[in-house]
């Protein structure tokens, strides 16, 4: 499958469950052809793929770790081979491990911060160099409001999201002159197997901080990634779909 | 190698003085971009992509640590040009 003329390849790390999978079926709603990643859950990448092509475009699912350079680097170079050029880069792969900071063990906190950050940048080196010599694309990387706020016992989460806003706008000011967007999307608590396994009182006084009452859907967390993929004047930007939360 | 025909490296040092924005006069083979001529690293890669564009060749983002001077570009590009007609490049 190629995408041929027309927009190119969406690259979407992290696309099998939640925001990624949400962000892999709109842009296949959309006739898009997507390449995505994915570390562990083989069925679910594979239903995605067929879904994808039902809703009219097209996904490739590939298994690998983000923080695996020479396999980034391979994912990167046979998408564009086989399915064409690469316009959009949607970074999405996270991972949590949650505790206070004076029991959070180093390994958790490395964890998080090479797959949720190291991840990213492994992603656009290899990606955005193309983009660059085309002189066309976007990134939009996904951070959190974990990432502007802090959130007690997220350390490790928090300041990985926190390092991807600066991370964007720095990849903004670097690529800007190549015509190439860098954007960030920082949702709040979103319907998720991250969320659903909030203990019901932590849930409730959550629901009580979010000003329109509610978690928002994964749906509409893919909604803010199209718009930023085609809000051509639009770089540097951290744009929070959250519902008015308030940490 | 592909020896460069005169055409050719004119054309390169044309695309170099462009993005550096800098008279001819002022940038010789050997003169650093970065030390000499106070060019930054992103300017480097416009001069990659921009070589790409003009002479239909892909050159590898590790092929950046040889682009420091014009002479550099230049071999660079003959090495590629190389690669692209069967060479050993």
């Amino acid at each position: 499958m190629t995408s041929g003329s027309g927009p190119g390849v969406v690259l979407v790390s992290g696309g099998s469950r939640g925001i990624g999978r949400a962000t892999v079926l709109r842009f296949a709603q959309a006739g898009r052809t997507v390449a995505f990643c994915y570390r562990s859950d083989e069925a679910a990448a594979r239903e995605l793929e067929k879904l994808a092509g039902d809703a009219g475009g097209a996904a490739v699912a590939t298994r690998l770790n983000v923080t695996d350079e020479a396999a980034v680097s391979e994912w990167v170079a046979r998408t564009e081979e086989r399915e064409g050029p690469i316009d959009t880069v949607v970074t999405v792969a996270g991972i949590v491990r949650d505790g206070p900071v004076l029991r959070m063990s180093p390994e958790d906190w490395r964890e998080v911060i090479d797959v949720n950050l190291t991840g990213v940048f492994t992603v656009c080196r290899a990606a955005v160099f193309p983009m660059m010599k085309r002189r066309a694309g976007c990134v939009i990387t996904l951070s959190s409001v974990s990432g502007v706020s802090g959130n007690a016992t997220q350390a490790n989460y928090s300041a990985s999201k926190a390092g991807i806003i600066g991370f964007t706008r720095a990849l903004a000011k670097e690529v800007g002159r190549f015509g190439i967007r860098a954007n960030v999307v920082a949702p709040g608590l979103i319907e998720t197997d991250m969320t659903a396994g909030l203990p019901a009182k932590r849930r409730e006084a959550a629901l009580g901080a979010i000003l329109l009452g509610r978690f928002g859907e994964p749906a509409e967390v893919a909604e803010a990634v199209a718009y930023l993929a085609e809000a051509h004047y639009v770089t540097g930007a951290v744009l929070q779909v959250d519902g008015g939360i308030v940490l | 190698m592909t020896e460069l025909t005169d055409d050719m490296r004119a054309k390169v040092k044309d695309i170099v003085c462009d993005i550096l924005e800098l008279e001819p006069d002022a940038v010789s083979d050997t003169s650093s971009f970065t030390d000499d001529l106070g060019a930054d690293s992103m300017q480097t890669i416009e001069v990659l992509a921009s070589l790409e564009l003009n002479f239909g060749v892909v050159i590898a983002q590790s092929e950046l640590d040889r682009m420091v001077s014009l002479a550099g570009v230049l071999d660079v590009l003959a090495d590629r040009l190389a690669a692209a007609a069967g060479g050993s490049g």
